[in-house]
């Protein structure tokens, strides 16, 4: 049995979340993630255990299982950066499950002098990176990986959880064997930015979508960028759903919508620091973002 | 014969040009030409197949009669696979 000596809850929209563990640090951290504190409730959404063992071995498992009533992770490890990773994810599948009155999307968001800036884009693409940079750029932080959408007022709800990089594991030296070999080689973990400052969280910055960027691979280090039709950017937002069937119809109501009054791009991603220019340009509807967005083939010289 | 109409939880959106069309049943999104958006707007329970024909040959100029038949039939048989129509 896990002696949790501390407890805390946290919040996402409706959903409440309590966390308890036998480490402080570990609850800090934590909260570095989903930032947004909550009074731990009687019957949360969802309810986590975690213990977290700082002794050295070569044994750390780690594992999510369904309890009886909740889901809990039970957690013996000394490196939980991963268990962070385990239980960021899944928080948020717990999420999509339980906020079904609301569109929710894999996507990020951002809010760029005062226009809403939708972000969607393929796992695998740097899409962190390229929001932390954004975000150091004066953007202000509304979540990175769930773009949280109000059916009634179709404006978007702040996803409280810093941005999540993904890394290359370390690699782990297996010495149990009789030749050193290297386990886990392809793992990556993920490494939470903490939240940006409160004033480019939340408050009054534009919650309404005015643009929307779709991500993709690029061949080479130059960003590029080319024009979304409204027909194609709701069928790829749709793509980007994360809905059930009884919430289907309304979704595509919604994002019609914003489909409809919105101007969606197609960005290659190249350098961060480039793509994110191009991006700031694009957001802003300045004259280099719209002659980048206008071109067929996506030259941005 | 019923008359062709919208299968319960497909919604329409045209957005430009195109109508985009959504069946939840199968959570698919389909973009129509503008020729199959004119056919699957007919579809409303008003029309039967024959008539949809007649305002579809009204509306297409030029086009070959029985070309026009056979697409506007070919283009129902495919929105009834794709359960958009009952």
């Amino acid at each position: 049995m896990i002696g949790a000596a501390h407890e805390t809850g946290f919040r996402v929209a409706e959903f409440t979340g309590t966390v308890s563990s036998n480490d402080a640090e570990f609850i800090n951290d934590f909260h570095r993630l989903f930032y947004q504190r909550a009074e731990p409730v009687a019957r949360p959404d969802a309810s986590y255990r975690v213990f977290v063992d700082r002794r050295f071995s070569l044994e750390k498992r780690h594992s999510v299982a369904a309890g009886a009533d909740q889901d809990e992770i039970v957690v013996i490890t000394a490196f939980y950066p991963s268990i962070l990773a385990a239980l960021e994810h899944h928080i948020c599948r717990r999420i999509v499950a339980t906020l079904s009155s609301h569109c929710l999307l894999e996507a990020s968001f951002l809010s760029c002098d005062g226009r809403g800036l939708l972000i969607a884009g393929d796992r695998e693409l740097p899409t962190g990176r390229l929001l932390q940079v954004l975000v150091e750029r004066g953007c202000g932080y509304f979540g990175h990986g769930l773009a949280i959408l109000d059916r009634q007022t179709r404006r978007v709800i702040p996803f409280p959880k810093s941005i999540s990089i993904r890394r290359p594991a370390h690699p782990v030296t297996d010495f149990r064997r009789q030749e050193i070999t290297f386990r886990n080689r392809e793992r990556v973990v993920m490494r939470h930015i903490p939240p940006p400052p409160a004033a480019r969280r939340e408050g009054d910055e534009q919650r309404r979508v005015d643009s929307i960027v779709f991500l993709r691979p690029a061949d080479g280090r130059e960003p590029m960028v080319s024009p979304v039709g409204k027909a194609d950017a709701l069928e790829r937002l749709v793509a980007h759903g994360l809905g059930g069937p009884a919430s289907a119809a309304a979704d595509f109501s919604l994002l019609a919508d914003i489909a409809g009054r919105s101007s969606a791009c197609e960005v290659h991603v190249g350098g961060i620091a480039a793509t994110s220019r191009l991006i700031l340009e694009l957001a802003r509807g300045t004259e280099a973002g719209r002659l980048a967005a206008s071109c067929e083939e996506g030259g941005n010289e | 014969m019923t008359n062709p109409r919208l299968q319960e939880g497909v919604e329409c959106r045209q957005l430009d040009a195109e109508l985009v069309v959504f069946a939840a049943a199968s959570a698919r999104t389909y973009r129509l030409s503008e020729t199959a958006a004119l056919i699957l707007l007919f579809c409303d329970g008003e029309h039967s197949e024959e008539e949809i024909l007649t305002e579809i040959q009204g509306l297409v100029r030029g086009g070959d009669p029985q070309t026009v038949a056979a697409d506007v039939r070919r283009t129902l048989e495919d929105f009834r696979a794709q359960q958009l129509i009952a």
